[in-house]
């Protein structure tokens, strides 16, 4: 299992009995499991609805809130839970659109790039957790949802394949192309810099426009 | 699709230990890694409200299964209270030989017939005679609370002497002409009974009626 994405390095037993309590009604605990569980859902949404993965998760949580004494299922599950009524959401919020918002951006514009970096990785020292979650959202959407349920929800094969109503072969597959895609990504931009933009939050590698 | 040109730079392997948080491909860890940051201040900015939602959904929860606790403890003290009087008056009457039919004076039983007749006092002998096939039946103790109804039945049946109700037919075996106004007591204690049912599970008064003995 992956990190805990709390601020405060909450390990996961310690979220494991929040869990619990905030079944029992317990404010403090759910409030740990809101920002653990949060950041995890607000960008996997922000890969199906762009900007609006605000509002969306805050209408998933209205559920999570409402449904919570009723969920069965430890940690794990939980966050799987939370993923799907997430999903859900999202996909109601686009079926309201019709439209995929982010999709229409090039990702060159997305990526700060280092000038002169001999290695994509110290090129990708200066990327931002947005725009490493906007670079993963530009893939196919099959493949960002399996890659974003794995890495940053925390789920593994078979229950990211039950968010998505899929089998976990088809989950690996997805994520796995996914990757290469990314990597690929990484080395035409590693190598070609077609185009780079200094004006993000990540100022170590802005310099370098060619 | 680029997907099959670059096969060569990341096996499945690798992205399998990629996915699972592991190191491999360095640029690539290094990306996931950045994704799976800590969660900034704006992304959690709707925790107040997801928490107000929490409150909200937990309050009514609770209260209602306080209310449903609150009603079952209410519903099981009526029907102690109602058992154990019924009970109670009973014994009293067992005690005193106020039984109807069983009396040879005639002095209680033309008391009970006032009673009957006044109409509006049906309730008190009721109660105080629907005891008494239960107790009766203690002659033969082996007879529990629960087949005294099937018992009674049996004797009705058994009864050569005819009764208004053959519900109430436990009242005659000893009784004469005379006490033709007790089987209809025991009818109404009977009706009784049946109105203190509907609100309770209909074997708990046998239950409680069989404590006291």
């Amino acid at each position: 299992m992956r990190e805990c994405l709390h601020n405060g390095a909450v390990d996961e037993d310690e979220l494991g009995r929040a869990l619990r309590a905030a079944q029992d009604g317990d404010e403090e605990s759910f409030r740990m499991l809101y920002r653990d569980v949060q950041p995890r859902l607000i960008r996997f949404a922000g890969a199906l609805v762009g900007a609006d993965a605000e509002d969306v998760t805050s209408e998933a949580w209205l559920q999570i809130a409402r449904d919570l004494r009723s969920f069965r299922g430890d940690l794990d599950g939980f966050r799987g839970w939370t993923a799907t009524i997430t999903r859900h959401r999202a996909l109601d919020h686009l079926r309201r659109k019709s439209r995929r918002p982010g999709s229409d951006l090039p990702v060159e514009e997305l990526v700060t790039m280092a000038a002169d970096g001999d290695t994509e990785l110290a090129a990708l020292d200066g990327i931002a957790t947005e725009e490493a979650l906007r670079l993963i959202s530009e893939l196919p959407r099959d493949q960002a949802e399996a890659v974003l349920l794995r890495v940053v929800v925390g789920l593994d094969a078979k229950s990211a394949g039950k968010v998505l109503g899929k089998r976990s072969g088809a989950v690996r597959t997805a994520a796995y192309r996914g990757l290469r895609r990314l990597a690929d990504r990484l080395a035409e931009t590693g190598t070609a810099r077609p185009l780079v933009r200094g004006d993000k939050s990540s100022g170590p590698g802005a310099e370098g426009v060619t | 699709m680029s997907d099959d040109t670059e096969a060569g730079r990341l096996d499945q392997h690798t992205a399998e230990r990629l996915l699972d948080g592991a190191g491999g491909h360095a640029p690539l860890h290094a990306l996931l890694t950045t994704a799976t940051a800590p969660g900034r201040p704006e992304e959690l900015g709707g925790e107040d409200a997801a928490v107000a939602a929490f409150l909200a959904a937990s309050a009514p929860a609770a209260r209602k299964s306080r209310l449903t606790g609150l009603r079952r403890f209410l519903t099981a003290k009526v029907i102690a209270l109602v058992g154990g009087s019924i009970l109670l008056t009973g014994g009293v009457a067992y005690g005193t030989g106020h039984f109807p039919g069983q009396a040879p004076e005639p002095s209680p039983s033309s008391r009970h017939h006032e009673h009957h007749h006044g109409g509006g006092n049906d309730n008190t002998p009721a109660t105080r005679y629907s005891p008494s096939p239960t107790h009766r039946p203690s002659s033969s103790p082996s007879a529990s609370p629960t087949t005294s109804r099937q018992h009674d039945k049996a004797n009705a049946s058994g009864q050569p002497k005819k009764s208004p109700n053959p519900h109430s037919t436990s009242t005659p075996p000893r009784g004469s002409d005379n006490d033709n106004g007790n089987p209809p007591a025991t009818g109404p204690g009977k009706g009784k009974n049946e109105t203190t049912r509907p609100t309770a599970k209909p074997t708990q008064p046998n239950n409680i009626r069989r404590k006291p003995q």
